[in-house]
């Protein structure tokens, strides 16, 4: 997350910087004409800065599972896990790797087919400030929490999972955010202010595919959610859509009204994707909401 | 100073309200109901042409990562009230007050053939 972490992220630059603006023309020389004399003898191995990876740090996300804990009762039959998106189009898929990494820790984390993963609890890491770090370049994916109660039909969320979601999602600092000086100021509150309960806070959620619509739905009450102020992050101003992580994503972007107490935690959210389910699956979706409903 | 970034707050206020009230359609819309909707348009079959001429222009939506729709919305009421206001010391993002009105929504394939097509909005407590 570039906005917390800028001095550890730009010192390897700033070292770089130094390093190259402090060396005299003297030196600078002397190693030209040393090459230039050798070059047909010698290989040069060029040292420099890695490259950068796409990572998270530990520390943050382990507030995220303090989090979790805390705000548990939204989706008490969940688990917590965490996804990472495809942020932009170069990406390439195959071989997505992850790992925790400190100065003496290296542990590999296990991705799933959709890039879930559990994260480790590892004192020793978090002692020595290590990060969640991939094997792609930065701005390579959207870090989510991922909280599902077990049994919904797979067009289907729980409110109170996306609730707790967003808590966590917060306290972790994932979900990268405009730096304007509002955002900044409820950044720096946490994690002493619930902010995902707050009516004027909205947040961008991703579903698990392109969606067309969405519906709450609580017993006998539905509510089809307004494109246009629900659905694909549509009002976000030109200048601050550099700076999310998710304008790739948008056509998957929505948000809810989690802070409407009249909508309890059981509220299932209905999504209506652009590509209908396979035959088979909308069957077993009709099973699992009966069940759901029972 | 602060009468003077309340007026600028304001300011703003007032052209994204404005902006917000853009009329779409030819107001046939304001009529439709899901039966109606059901007897004019097919999908699979229904193309964009076909939905404009009956509907007057949408408010069309495009997306930028390789998806082949598009999306079109008419919204019932012209007069609705989305006050759209970007507050940047209390929101993480822009923050849309709750609209309560209605709208019609369609999904159109990479062909400009209609695939599906929807009704939302409406009050939370209906």
């Amino acid at each position: 997350m570039l906005l917390f972490r800028f001095p550890r992220r730009f010192s390897p630059i700033l070292f770089a910087l130094a390093a190259s603006s402090g060396m005299s023309q003297a030196s600078t020389a002397a190693l030209t004409s040393a090459q230039e004399a050798a070059s047909d003898a010698i290989t040069v191995d060029v040292v420099g800065k890695a490259p950068d990876r796409d990572q998270h740090d530990y520390h943050d996300t382990l507030k995220g599972v303090e989090a979790f804990n805390k705000y548990h009762y939204l989706a008490p039959q969940a688990e917590l896990h965490f996804r990472l998106y495809q942020r932009n189009e170069k990406l390439d898929r195959d071989g997505v790797k992850l790992h925790l990494k400190s100065d003496s820790v290296r542990r590999d984390i296990e991705l799933s087919t959709n890039w879930e993963f559990d994260l480790p609890i590892d004192a020793v890491a978090d002692k020595e400030r290590g990060d969640l770090v991939t094997n792609r370049p930065e701005k390579s994916f959207a870090w989510r929490p991922s909280i599902r109660t077990p049994g919904l039909p797979d067009n289907t969320r729980r409110l109170g999972d996306l609730r707790l979601e967003c808590e966590v999602d917060f306290a972790a600092g994932l979900t990268v955010v405009p730096p304007s000086p509002g955002n900044l100021v409820l950044l720096a509150a946490r994690p002493n202010i619930d902010v995902c309960s707050m009516p004027s806070v909205h947040w961008a959620f991703l579903a698990d595919q392109p969606v067309f619509g969405i519906t709450l739905i609580n017993k006998e009450r539905r509510w089809p959610l307004q494109t246009t102020v629900w659905l694909y992050a549509i009002h976000e101003p030109p200048v601050a859509k550099p700076l999310v992580d998710f304008m790739h994503l948008n056509d998957r972007v929505y948000d809810l009204p989690m802070a409407d107490a009249s909508w309890p935690d059981d509220t299932l959210v209905e999504f209506d994707y652009m590509e209908d389910p396979q035959p088979h699956s909308q069957q077993a979706n009709a099973s699992a909401a009966q069940s759901a409903i029972n | 100073m602060k009468k003077s970034f309340l007026r600028q707050v304001l300011a703003i206020a007032l052209v994204l309200t404005l902006s917000a009230c853009t009329s779409v359609g030819n107001g046939k819309v304001a009529q439709l109901d899901q039966s109606q909707a059901t007897a004019s348009l097919t999908p699979g079959k229904t193309t964009k042409a076909d939905v404009a001429k009956l509907l007057g222009d949408a408010q069309v939506l495009t997306f930028n990562n390789g998806d082949p729709y598009e999306i079109w919305i008419y919204q019932f009421d012209q007069n609705f009230s989305s006050v759209l206001l970007y507050v940047p010391y209390v929101s993480l993002f822009v923050h849309a007050k709750d609209f309560r009105g209605k709208e019609f929504a369609l999904l159109f394939d990479k062909d400009g053939v209609l695939k599906k097509y929807r009704f939302n909005g409406g009050s939370s407590n209906s």
